[in-house]
């Protein structure tokens, strides 16, 4: 029984990448420029658009480390999905119209692009890379490590295969993640990113409903075994505590417009209206996948409270052992393959941004002019980023997690005053955005390497985020307003 | 005229100001939970009881909670088109205020209702209402989007003057 498990399970994994390989193949013969490598010649329609950008955002955290949180913290860390539909419609009012008309006047490739036309500032655009790219390494680092991760847990579970290395693991993960990202760039990120949306919302609805039949009393019995080991942890701040959970709110319900792997796509659909269904996809594939990690992280708890499954020694691994307790073997593999999925739509939308911020953005703000045969120096860059980020999360220790923690809470700082509030506020300065930018850095870098904890478990990434949106918005107010490019004044006034 | 980024400016200093609350606040560790007594270290936390955990962190988290919600739906109205605002600012005026009380509710109940043995579907009143209420409720916000879109985000006649836009530019460019 063990075995047909953990085969049906291997065959979903193997399967998946499968297909991701050939969706690399197939959408390498529609790849035939920088444009369509890094904005997929803007012509996704609705439904691809709207499912990529809800699966970027749902990355192996939401899979793995949110139920664990759930499990470890009660109710504290669904303020992150509570937080997750207001912040998505904070990003397309803002930025669903404006991102879009700024990216087809400028024939922007990349987020940075349109910084530096906006402010019209080769500094806001160098920042804003760098920004970028240090963000990528560590979230990159991350999420390949957690591939690798999985897929040795699948491939040692299975009785054929035995012990495999994580380097191994790590190995091929790479290669089919790099694979599909050199040879179809954006075009097979966002396909793959379909198929990997539709297997995480189908996954997760089926695991909740597998979840709460797995506790006898449903979702009455489950709350009323927690309530009443401690009725904190099923309250709404759970065991973190309100500021925790309210930062957590502040932070996700403003920091999604601040990340790049998700508003980047809002450049990419093909008629400029076709936003208004996107917000409602993104929106409804996100809270269904999230039911996932509500879900199994507290019906993990409730039957660890209640004897009726052994005590967890890591709380990341109340999903894993969800699915091998309790979950038909199809389930599981569909979830695993689900993981991969979480996992690898993140990673590729990574990929492609931290590739154009080294091929494109970074030589035009120091040269003043792009790479020669750009289209193949960003197939090389995505290549050399993978390897780079994989050595990098295999070798750096803690840095990788440290940077992985680093990434949401510095994007957010950096590029929601600079891009949310200063493309649609014509008063907005470039010292502004430089000044909120370099803040976003040094708080960021300053706490978590200093390793300082704030009061009442305020999250460091609130703190830097309220802190750059007081001085973008101070040091624009106390200015005199900026001489924009007509062009970008009108588009402005749409 | 558009007075929307000063008033999100005030709100901002506002929450600065809380925010200065929380390191004025004592904070006793055992706030943020616990390790569970009867389980591995790091894998299960509880916390102190509401009543321990109440008092001014609860008033202070409470402000930055409505804070929040007001700068984050308020907000909404900066990405309204310029030339069409007309009646849009005040419905997302009153969405956010709605959203806010929404919240409150949530800490009302939290502090007032969750002792007792109060049910729904299953969950304290408070964490339904969290779930069942407060998540899904921007979801009025995206019809809006939808239905709005051609009158308050980008008007044809504007998308129109859009392309003319571009056309120049490109011809300029050429």
């Amino acid at each position: 029984m063990t075995f047909d498990r953990e085969t049906i399970v291997l065959v979903c994994v193997l399967g998946y990448m499968c297909m991701c390989l050939a969706i690399g193949i197939w959408a390498m013969r529609r790849t035939h420029s920088t444009s369509d490598f890094f904005m997929a010649g803007r012509h996704l329609g609705i439904i691809v658009t709207g499912v990529a950008v809800f699966s970027s955002m749902m990355s192996g955290f939401g899979f793995i480390g949110g139920p664990g949180l759930v499990y470890r913290m009660g109710m504290s860390s669904v303020w992150i999905v509570v937080a997750a539909p207001i912040g998505y419609c904070f990003s397309f009012f803002l930025l669903g119209k404006r991102l879009r008309l700024m990216a087809e006047l400028c024939d922007s490739i990349s987020l940075p692009d349109v910084v530096a036309a906006r402010y019209n500032s080769e500094v806001c655009r160098l920042l804003t890379a760098l920004a970028i790219l240090l963000g990528v390494m560590g979230y990159l680092g991350a999420q390949i490590l957690a591939m690798a991760t999985v897929l040795r847990n699948v491939l040692s579970n299975h009785e054929a295969i035995g012990p495999v290395s994580l380097e191994m693991c790590m190995a091929v993960s790479c290669v089919v993640l790099v694979f599909y990202c050199v040879t179809g760039g954006i075009i097979a990120s966002v396909y793959t990113d379909v198929i990997q949306g539709l297997v995480m919302v189908v996954a997760a609805v089926l695991v909740f409903g597998a979840a709460v039949k797995s506790y006898a009393g449903g979702v009455g019995g489950v709350v009323e075994v927690i309530h009443a080991d401690n009725a904190e942890a099923i309250l709404p701040w759970g065991t973190l505590g309100m500021v925790g959970c309210l930062s957590w709110f502040f932070l996700f319900a403003l920091g999604a417009v601040g990340q790049p792997h998700i508003v980047t796509k809002f450049m990419m659909n093909r008629r400029i209206t076709d936003a208004r269904y996107i917000l409602a996809f993104a929106v409804i594939g996100y809270l269904l996948s999230a039911l996932l990690w509500i879900g199994i992280g507290l019906v993990m708890r409730a039957h660890v409270l209640a004897g009726s499954h052994t005590a967890l020694v890591d709380s990341d691994q109340a999903a894993p052992q969800f699915l091998q307790t309790f979950a038909h073997p199809v389930l599981a593999g569909l979830v695993f393959a689900g993981l991969f999925s979480a996992i690898m739509s993140t990673a590729d939308a990574f990929l492609n941004i931290g590739a154009a911020a080294v091929v494109h953005d970074i030589p035009r703000s120091l040269r003043g002019r792009p790479l020669v045969r750009e289209l193949l120096w960003a197939r090389v860059a995505t290549g050399v980023l993978a390897v780079v980020a994989s050595v990098f999360a295999l070798y750096s220790g803690d840095l990788v997690a440290l940077l992985g923690a680093f990434g949401w809470g510095t994007f957010a700082a950096a590029l929601v005053p600079t891009v949310a509030i200063g493309f649609n506020w014509k008063r907005a300065t470039a010292p502004a955005a430089i000044t909120a930018i370099l803040s976003s850095l040094l708080i960021n870098f300053v706490v978590k390497v200093g390793n300082y904890s704030l009061p009442h478990g305020l999250q460091v990434g609130a703190l830097s985020l309220l802190v750059s949106l007081l001085l973008f918005f101070g040091i624009s107010l106390c200015s005199r307003p900026p001489q924009l490019d007509p062009d970008i004044e009108a588009v402005m006034d749409f | 005229m558009n007075k929307v980024p000063e008033v999100l400016f005030g709100l901002l200093i506002c929450m600065a100001i809380v925010l200065v609350s929380f390191f004025l606040i004592s904070d006793a560790p055992e706030d943020q939970g616990f390790e569970h007594p009867n389980y591995p270290k790091n894998t299960m936390q509880q916390a102190p009881d509401g009543s321990e955990r109440g008092g001014w962190v609860t008033i202070s988290a409470s402000c930055f909670g409505v804070l929040t919600c007001l700068f984050v739906v308020g907000g909404l109205s900066l990405g309204l088109s310029p030339r069409q605002v007309g009646f849009a600012p005040w419905i997302l005026t009153i969405a956010a205020v709605i959203f806010a009380s929404l919240f409150m509710l949530v800490v009302f109940l939290y502090v007032g209702v969750d002792n007792s043995a109060a049910r729904l579907w299953g969950m304290p009143l408070s964490t339904a209402m969290m779930l069942l209420v407060l998540t899904p409720s921007p979801l009025v916000l995206v019809l809006l989007y939808m239905v709005a879109f051609p009158r308050w985000i980008l008007p044809p006649e504007e998308k129109t003057r859009f392309d003319n836009l571009v056309a120049n530019r490109r011809a300029r460019q050429q």
